[in-house]
């Protein structure tokens, strides 16, 4: 006999969940999930959605969710990978938290703390060092 | 398309007529194997209703059932609440962010 297929509730079980990352960093929530749709007409989730603009989006604001999607992606990194979409084969666990099998420094939520950390904290004195050096 | 975008949608029958918004969406994981990693996430169906406190605290989707005296206030709303299969349904309009059932 076939045991049964895991069965979640996407509002329940998935949305506003706390992610961590490969080391158990936090680094974000789960703010959408992407659905597509496959040959064989069904839908499935294949991505988890987390990052600036993304939630906006999901609360009725999504002109300017978008257009702040848009944004981050042009300044936040190097490259043209949208980081604020996870692939949901890289969710490892989901139960309270959901376990990711990325770095949180490749996420979407970490362009901001990068850019505070370059722009703000490098140019205050003594930041190179802990307090006790 | 997001879930998000199918949460805000509003669900008619074959006639037009409202049965409320999509209030959750069940998925199971019976899917293909992405990634060479897991199965599928699959959309399995619809909770569509009012939306209630017992639908945020869980108990409209059978998981949650104490303490028993929430259980007793939240029953009422609960049957405001109906489930409706992916095969009920005809096509969204994800536009007009409305679904329409056969």
């Amino acid at each position: 006999m076939m045991p049964a297929a895991r069965v979640l509730y996407a509002s329940l079980d998935l949305l506003d969940r706390q992610l961590r990352d490969r080391h158990g960093v936090e680094c974000g929530n789960v703010d959408d999930l992407e659905l597509t749709r496959h040959d064989d007409g069904r839908l499935y989730v294949t991505a988890i959605l987390s990052g600036p603009g993304v939630l906006l989006y999901r609360l009725g604001r999504r002109r300017l969710g978008s257009w702040i999607q848009r944004a981050h992606r042009r300044t936040g990194f190097a490259d043209d990978a949208d980081h604020a979409r996870v692939p949901i084969e890289l969710a490892s666990t989901i139960s309270a938290s959901i376990d990711l099998a990325i770095d949180r420094t490749d996420h979407a939520s970490f362009a901001g703390e990068r850019w505070v950390g370059d722009h703000i904290i490098s140019h205050i004195p003594g930041n190179d060092h802990d307090a006790d050096q | 398309m997001r879930i998000s975008d199918l949460l805000a949608s509003d669900v008619q029958d074959a006639g037009g007529t409202s049965l409320g918004q999509v209030r959750d969406v069940r998925v199971v994981q019976d899917g293909p194997v992405v990634g060479g990693v897991q199965a599928a996430f699959r959309v399995d169906a619809l909770l569509v209703g009012r939306g209630t406190l017992g639908g945020r605290l869980g108990y409209h989707h059978g998981q949650v059932q104490g303490p028993w005296l929430l259980r007793m206030l939240l029953r009422r709303a609960s049957r405001t609440v109906r489930t409706i299969e992916m095969t009920q349904i005809d096509r969204w309009d994800d536009e007009q962010r409305i679904v329409h059932l056969r």
